[in-house]
C-alpha cells in the first residue's frame, strides 16, 4: 500500500517510548516514596523514643523528692519548665493517683492523668508508650512513661513527650523532592524518548521509502546503512535483495528487448492468441500483411478488426482441437487473401500451450508474403502449359493441310489453299520457337552480347519503316519523334534493339483500333536514353499491368492470338532491354491507351 | 458462473463478422471472375452461398436468444435488432454476389466486352462500400458509416452511365445482345449490394446514435457535419 503520509510515524514512536519512561519512573519515584517514608518515620520514631528514654530516665531520681511531697511543688514545677525548655520536650510528673504534680509546659492544675496508656503501664510498673493527639496542646505526640519506685513501691511516673510534627515536616519535604525528582526525571525521559524515536526511526523510515521506491520499480535506488546496528543490516539485505532484482529485471529486460527485435525485424508476420482469440502478441509484420494500421495491443480480440474467414476458420479448428499430445504439435498450413491489398500469404497455424498458473491454450499464427513466389510458381506452369499449347496450334493446322494435301482426290484450288495454310503456321511455329530461343539465348548469355556504338533513333525509324504498311494496312497512323542526327548514343546489339523497337511497335498497332494514334519517340536524358512508344489502344487492366512482360501472358485468353502474336513479344522486349542494362515500364489507363518506356544506359562520350 | 450479457454480445459479433467476411469474400471473388473472366472462381462463390446461408440462421437464433433470456435495454437492444437486419442483409449480398458468380460464369465463355474500365471502377467502389461498411459496424464508427452511404449516389451515377453504354453497345451490335443482357444482369445485382452496404450503413447509425435515420439521412448528414456529395 503507498499511502501518502510517512511509513514511520515518529511522534507516535516517541509517545510510545515516552510513555514506557514514564510508567518506569513513576514506579521507581513511588517505590522509593512508599519505602523512604517508611524508613523515615521508623528512624524518628526510634529517634524520639530513645531521646524520651533518656530524659525520662534523668528525670526519675530528681521527681522522687517532689513525689515524696506528694503535693505539687512551684519550685520544682518551675524547675521541670526549664529541663522541658532545654530538652524541647515536655516533662511530666505524675503521682500514683494519677494526679500531675508539675509539667513543663502547661501550669497546673491539669487534668487527672490516670485514664492515659502510657502513664496506666508506667503505674503498673512497666515502661508505657503511646502516640495520639494531645488533649493539652492538640498535636499529634509521642508519649513515654517510666514508672517512679520508692522501696519497692511505684509512688508515680515521669513522662516525657514530644510532638511528631516535626517528622510530618520532614517527610512533607521528602515528598516534595521526589516529586520534583520524579518531574525531572519524566522531562529527560522525554527528550530520551525523542532522541531515541529519532535515531530509531529516521533510518527506519528512509529504507521504508526507498523500498516503497524500489517496489514502484526504480531498482537503481540503493539504502545508505545508518543507525544502530540492527536497521544497517537491515539496508544491508535490502540494498542486496535490490541488486538481485536489478539484475534479474535487467536480463529479463535484455531478452524480452532480444526477443522484440527478433520479431520485430522479422518479414514474416506472427501471432499469438489466446483461446478466446485474444492477441498475446504480434510484431509489426504480422500487422503490415494483415493490413491492419498497427500491431494489435496484448488481450484485444482479434475478430473486433479482422475479417478474414480463411484464417478464422482454421484457426478454430486448431484451437477447438482436444489437447494435443505429445510428439509433433498439428500445423495446418494454407495459402489465404486477406481482404484489401491482394497479397497472397502463406499461413501456419500451431497449437500453443503457455504454461502459467493453469495450463492455457493458444495458437501461433505465422504468416509470409508469398505473392511473388506464388506468381513465380503460376509463370512456370502457365509457361509449360502455354508452350504447348501455343505450340500445338499451329502443328495441329498444319498436320490437317498434309491429310487433306495427302488425299489423291484433291483439286488444285484446295491443294493451293491448304499448302498455303501449311505453309503460315510453319512461319509462325518457325516465329515462336525463333522468339523462343532468342529469349532463352538472352537469358542464358546477356554478357556475350553484342556491343557496338549505335544509334537508338535510327533503330527506331528502322523499326517504324518496317512497320509502316503494317499500321496503313490496319489503319493506324504511326508517328515517329526521333532526332535526325543519328549519334551513337547507346552500345549494343543494333538488330536486338531492332527488335526490340518493333515488337513494341508491333503491339502497340495490334491493340490500336482503326483510327487511333501510335507515336513513337527518343530522347537523351542525361545519362539515360528513352524510348517511348504511346498508343490510343485498349490499354491493359491495372491489375494485368505486372504481368504483360511473361511470356505467353495474355490479358484475355484469345486476345492476340488471333491477329498473330507469339505472345513473346513484350517478353523479349524485357529482356532485350534488361540485357543491354536498361529496363522497361509500362503505364496505362484501360480504354484510353498505354505507354511503354524502354530506358538505356547513355554511351559515356569518351 | 452465469455469463454475461456482454460475452453474448461479443460472441455475436464474432459470428456476424464472420459472416461479413464471407460476403466480402464471396463479392470479391465473384467481380474477380467476371472482370477476369474466372470460370471456376465463378463457381467456387455459387457453391460457397450455402455456408452463409447456415450462418443467416444461426446468426438469427442466437439474436432471438439474447432477446428473451437477457432482454438488453438501450444500445444492447439496439445492437441486437440492428445485427437482426444486418443479418438478413448480408444473406442477401451473399446471395447477390452469388447472382454476379453465375452471369461470370456465362460471361467468360462469350468474347469480351468492351466495358472493363467502368466496370473494375464500379465494382472497386462497392467493395469498399460493402468494407466501409462492415467496418463501420466492427468499430461501430457512425462518420464511416454515413460516408458509406454517402457513397451510394456515386455507386448509383456509375450504374445509370454503365447502363447507358450497354444500351449503346447493343444498338451497334444487336448481335451481343444476349451477352450484354448477362452483363447488365450483373451490374443490376451489383447496384443492389450497394444498397445494402447502405442499409448496413443506415443500422450502424441506428445502433450508435439510437436514431432512426434510414430516409433521413440528409438531415443527419448536416448534423454530423458530413459532406453532401454535390
Amino acid at each position: 500500500v503507498t499511502g501518502a503520509g510517512p511509513i514511520v510515524n515518529l511522534d507516535r514512536l516517541s509517545l510510545r517510548l515516552f510513555a514506557s519512561f514514564a510508567g518506569l519512573i513513576l514506579v521507581i519515584v513511588a517505590a522509593v516514596a512508599l519505602w523512604g517514608e517508611i524508613r523515615v518515620r521508623r528512624f524518628y520514631a526510634h529517634e524520639v523514643e530513645r531521646r524520651l528514654e533518656v530524659a525520662a530516665a534523668l528525670l526519675i531520681e530528681r521527681s522522687e523528692s517532689a513525689l515524696a511531697h506528694a503535693g505539687p511543688d512551684p519550685a520544682f514545677d518551675a524547675h521541670l519548665g526549664q529541663l522541658g525548655r532545654l530538652t524541647r520536650l515536655r516533662l511530666t510528673v505524675i503521682r500514683d493517683d494519677g494526679v500531675v504534680l508539675a509539667d513543663s509546659e502547661s501550669p497546673l492544675p491539669i487534668a487527672n492523668h490516670a485514664d492515659r496508656p502510657e502513664v496506666r503501664l508506667a503505674l503498673g510498673g512497666q515502661p508505657g508508650t503511646d502516640q495520639r493527639r494531645s488533649s493539652t496542646t492538640g498535636q499529634r505526640t509521642h508519649y513515654l512513661a517510666l514508672p517512679v519506685r520508692s522501696a519497692g513501691r511505684v509512688i508515680g511516673c515521669v513522662r516525657a513527650s514530644a510532638p511528631l510534627d516535626d517528622m510530618e515536616g520532614a517527610l512533607a519535604e521528602l515528598r516534595t523532592s521526589l516529586v520534583l525528582v520524579g518531574a525531572l526525571a519524566l522531562g529527560a525521559g522525554l527528550l530520551l524518548a525523542g532522541l531515541l524515536a529519532r535515531r530509531l526511526a529516521s533510518p527506519l523510515e528512509n529504507m521504508a521509502r526507498e523500498a516503497e521506491a524500489l517496489g514502484e520499480g526504480d531498482l537503481a535506488r540503493r539504502v545508505a546503512p545508518r543507525g544502530p546496528v540492527e536497521t544497517r543490516a537491515l539496508a544491508r539485505a535490502l540494498n542486496t535483495m535490490a541488486a538481485r532484482l536489478q539484475q534479474r529485471v535487467e536480463s529479463e529486460r535484455t531478452a524480452r528487448g532480444e526477443l522484440e527485435a527478433i520479431l520485430g525485424g522479422m518479414a514474416e508476420g506472427v501471432v499469438a492468441l489466446d483461446a478466446a482469440e485474444q492477441v498475446l502478441l504480434m510484431n509489426a509484420a504480422a500487422a503490415r500483411l494483415l493490413g491492419l494500421e498497427e500491431p494489435l495491443a496484448a488481450g484485444s480480440p482479434l475478430w473486433r478488426v479482422l475479417r478474414f474467414p480463411e484464417l478464422e476458420r482454421e484457426l478454430r479448428a486448431v484451437l477447438a482441437r482436444p489437447e494435443a499430445g505429445p510428439g509433433t504439435p498439428d500445423v495446418r498450413s494454407f495459402d489465404a487473401t486477406p481482404q484489401g491489398n491482394g497479397r497472397t500469404l502463406a499461413i501456419s497455424i500451431a497449437p500453443l500451450s503457455i504454461e502459467g498458473l493453469e495450463t492455457r491454450r493458444g495458437a501461433v499464427v505465422l504468416l509470409s508474403d508469398v505473392t511473388t513466389t506464388r506468381r513465380l510458381d503460376q509463370m512456370r506452369s502457365d509457361f509449360v502449359a502455354n508452350v504447348s499449347h501455343e505450340l500445338r496450334t499451329p502443328l495441329t493446322a498444319i498436320m490437317g493441310a498434309l491429310e487433306i494435301l495427302a488425299e489423291p482426290s484433291t483439286d488444285e484450288a484446295t491443294e493451293a489453299r491448304f499448302v498455303e495454310i501449311a505453309a503460315r503456321n510453319a512461319a509462325r511455329l518457325k516465329a515462336i520457337v525463333n522468339d523462343l530461343l532468342d529469349l532463352s539465348s538472352l537469358e542464358a548469355q546477356s554478357e556475350s552480347l553484342a556491343r557496338a556504338p549505335l544509334s537508338t533513333s535510327a533503330a527506331l525509324r528502322n523499326a517504324a519503316a518496317a512497320l509502316a504498311g503494317a499500321a496503313q494496312k490496319k489503319g493506324v497512323q504511326l508517328e515517329v519523334e526521333a532526332p535526325r542526327s543519328s549519334r551513337a548514343d547507346v552500345l549494343g546489339d543494333e538488330s536486338r534493339l531492332e527488335q526490340c523497337f518493333t515488337n513494341l511497335l508491333a503491339n502497340a498497332i495490334q491493340y490500336t483500333p482503326a483510327g487511333g494514334r501510335v507515336t513513337a519517340r527518343a530522347r537523351s536524358l542525361e545519362d539515360e536514353v528513352e524510348v517511348v512508344v504511346e498508343d490510343t489502344g485498349i490499354g491493359i487492366p491495372a491489375t494485368a499491368l505486372p504481368r504483360v512482360f511473361e511470356r505467353f501472358y495474355r490479358v484475355d485468353r484469345g486476345r492476340g492470338r488471333d491477329t498473330g502474336g507469339t505472345g513473346l513479344g513484350l517478353a523479349l522486349v524485357k529482356h532485350i532491354a534488361l540485357a543491354h542494362g536498361g529496363r522497361v515500364d509500362v503505364a496505362s489507363e484501360e480504354g484510353h491507351g498505354s505507354v511503354f518506356t524502354v530506358r538505356l544506359p547513355r554511351r559515356s562520350e569518351a | 458462473m452465469k455469463p454475461l450479457i456482454e460475452d453474448d454480445l461479443a460472441a455475436l459479433t464474432r459470428q456476424v463478422m464472420h459472416m461479413g467476411g464471407l460476403v466480402e469474400q464471396a463479392l470479391d471473388r465473384s467481380l474477380k471472375a467476371l472482370l477476369e473472366r474466372d470460370r471456376a472462381l465463378a463457381r467456387e462463390v455459387i457453391d460457397g452461398d450455402a455456408v452463409i446461408d447456415r450462418l443467416e440462421n444461426e446468426i438469427e437464433e442466437r439474436c432471438l436468444d439474447v432477446l428473451a433470456l437477457r432482454q438488453p435495454v438501450a444500445r444492447d437492444l439496439r445492437y441486437v435488432t440492428g445485427i437482426l437486419k444486418i443479418d438478413s442483409d448480408l444473406e442477401r449480398m451473399a446471395d447477390l454476389a452469388g447472382n454476379i458468380a453465375e452471369r461470370a460464369e456465362i460471361l467468360a465463355e462469350v468474347p469480351p466486352l468492351p466495358f472493363r474500365p467502368d466496370v473494375t471502377r464500379m465494382a472497386a467502389l462497392v467493395k469498399r462500400m460493402v468494407r466501409d461498411g462492415l467496418d463501420s459496424l466492427q468499430r461501430l464508427d457512425a462518420q464511416l458509416a454515413f460516408r458509406t452511404w454517402q457513397a451510394d449516389q456515386e455507386a448509383d451515377r456509375l450504374y445509370r452511365e454503365l447502363i447507358g453504354q450497354a444500351i449503346q453497345f447493343m444498338r451497334e451490335h444487336p448481335e451481343r445482345l444476349g451477352d450484354v443482357m448477362h452483363l447488365v444482369g450483373a451490374l443490376r445485382n451489383l447496384e443492389r449490394l450497394a444498397d445494402h452496404a447502405t442499409n448496413i450503413a443506415e443500422d450502424v447509425i441506428f445502433v450508435v446514435q439510437g436514431r432512426i435515420v434510414r430516409h433521413h439521412m440528409r438531415e443527419f448528414g448536416a448534423e454530423v457535419g458530413g459532406v453532401r456529395p454535390g
